[in-house]
Parts: structure tokens; sequence; C-alpha cells
């Protein structure tokens, strides 16, 4: 799940966004209840190999993310989706996430999006808050498999 | 029943020592298929006019051909061996394993040319390459 950290430092690595949100208003995976709007929280979908081989030795991996956009206005939670697009669409580089050694990413793909509205505890609109979600398909290099020997245990 | 699983399987490719065949040890990288057509005999047909049902005899035999794709990977030695091969008018020798020994299979080894190599990009794909190589002479089957 390094890629979530990828996207995640991508993010505030991306200037229109930044320069909408706030470095300090991208999340991973969950948002603090104290965040102001507007905000950004990436999650993980999905993580396989791009083009797994006969050898098991696949390194290239394609995960998907979303990349939910999130504020009180539709304007503004459209405008911060199409930000992340502007930055983030077909961009590549390698990444030092805090967690782990140089990460390659060779292509960030953006797939789609869509909107909702996310009714609030009162169960009305007047609590609720707009969230773009932007789907994106991430082409990463991972580390090379070793596979064990399967025994028989003790 | 269906016993041994892909995964595992092999294509090795390797110089020919004093013309023939000599087991190779480079396994060509990023494999995503191996496939080996096989011979096929040439039938010669023997019918006469007199003939009330057609005869034939046997003709030679063509040993067949071998095809992979693999994933195009810049770093790997097999590889620009075969793509080398394609151009420079000289046999190799090849084995393939198909499966392993801890779960069965068997091994293919003999004479080839590289015949063709292709690569191929596409809209959300990663870089794929095809080789084609024509056998020569005699093949060896064993059972792993």
């Amino acid at each position: 799940m390094r890629f979530v950290e990828a996207i995640h430092l991508i993010l505030q690595q991306a200037p229109t966004v930044v320069g909408f949100v706030g470095a300090g208003n991208i999340f991973q995976t969950f948002a603090p209840p104290t965040a102001a709007f507007p905000f950004i929280v990436v999650g993980a979908q999905s993580d396989e190999p791009a083009s797994p081989t006969l050898s098991s030795k696949d390194t290239l991996r394609r995960a998907t993310v979303v990349v939910d956009c999130i504020s009180t206005s539709l304007a503004d939670s459209a405008r911060i989706a199409d930000h992340v697009r502007y930055d983030l669409d077909k961009s590549k580089g390698s990444i030092m996430p805090i967690t782990n050694t140089a990460m390659v990413i060779q292509s960030v793909i953006i797939t789609n999006d869509s909107m909702t509205f996310d009714l609030g505890s009162d169960g009305g609109e007047n609590a609720g808050v707009f969230v773009c979600s932007v789907n994106i398909k991430i082409y990463y290099v991972a580390t090379t498999p070793v596979p064990v020997t399967l025994t028989t245990g003790l | 029943m269906a016993s041994t699983v892909s995964y595992n399987s092999t294509l090795k490719m390797g110089a020919l020592v004093s013309n023939a065949y000599s087991a190779p040890s480079n396994a060509v990288g990023e494999c995503l298929s191996i496939n080996f057509d096989g011979a096929t005999q040439a039938i010669i047909d023997t019918t006469s006019l007199t003939s009330t049902m057609k005869s034939f005899k046997v003709g030679t035999v063509d040993p067949g051909s071998i095809s992979i794709e693999v994933n195009l990977d810049g770093d790997d030695t097999a590889q620009a061996l075969l793509q080398t091969a394609a151009a420079d008018q000289t046999g190799r020798s090849y084995l393939i394993t198909y499966g392993a020994a801890s779960t069965g299979g068997c091994t293919i080894s003999g004479i080839a040319f590289v015949t063709s190599f292709s690569i191929k990009a596409g809209i959300d794909t990663v870089l794929t390459a095809s080789f084609s190589l024509k056998l020569s002479g005699a093949y060896t089957i064993t059972q792993l």
C-alpha cells in the first residue's frame, strides 16, 4: 500500500492543488473531524501486477486510488478535482515515501471522477458536504519478490 | 486431469557449440507466453488411377516453431540476446521448461533460428515484445 503514500506525497507537491486546499489539508485514508474545509482524502482501492509473467518476478504494478475532494461548496469540490487532474494526469518520476526507499512512478493516469452529496449528521442538507471523487490509476515499480520454497514443517 | 500450472515455465537461449546444441543457462525474463507448436509430418499422396481409396506415405518432418511474448525489459540480457539473434543469421540452442521439477511438466530442447522480433505499445498497457523461432533438426522432449 505504498502507492497511497505516494499519491499523498505527489498531491502535496502538486502546485495547483496545494494552492487551493493547502498542503496540510491532504490526508491519507481518513481526515480528522477537526479538518477545515476544503480538504482531500486519498484512499486505496486495488493493487495488482500490470502484466503477470510466468516467472513470478513481476515488479511493475498497477494500483488504483480514489482522491476524495471534499468541500461545503459544489463549485469548490469540482474545482479541486479539476486541479487534481491538471497536476497529476500523466505525471511520473521518483519519490521518496517516508516509510520506505525511493519509489519509481512510471505513470499516473486519471481514469474518471464522480460527484456525490454526503448528508451530514443531521441527515439533511444543512450539514452535508460535496464529495468529488477522482479515480486514479498508478503504475509503479515494486521490489522484486523472493519466493520461498514450500516445505513440510517439522 | 490437469496437473501442472504454467507458472515457472521458462525459455533459455544460448550459443551453439561446434555447430551443435549446448544446454543454455540464460532464461528469458518477463515471459508472458511460450508456445511450441510441434512437429508436422509432410504427407505424400500415392493414390493412383486404379486406387479405390486414397493412399499416402509420410514425408519429411518439419520440427515446427516457437513463439514467445514478453514484457519488454531493457535490463534483461536474454531478451537482448534474442534481439541480436533476430538479425545475425546464426542459430541458437534453446531449452524450454514447461512447469517445474517439483510440479511436473517437460523440457524441449534443440536448435533454432530467431526469425522475427516485434515490439508493441498501446494505450494503458505495458510494452511487450514478440519473438518467433524456427526450429532446425531434431528436438528432444524429456519428462520432468
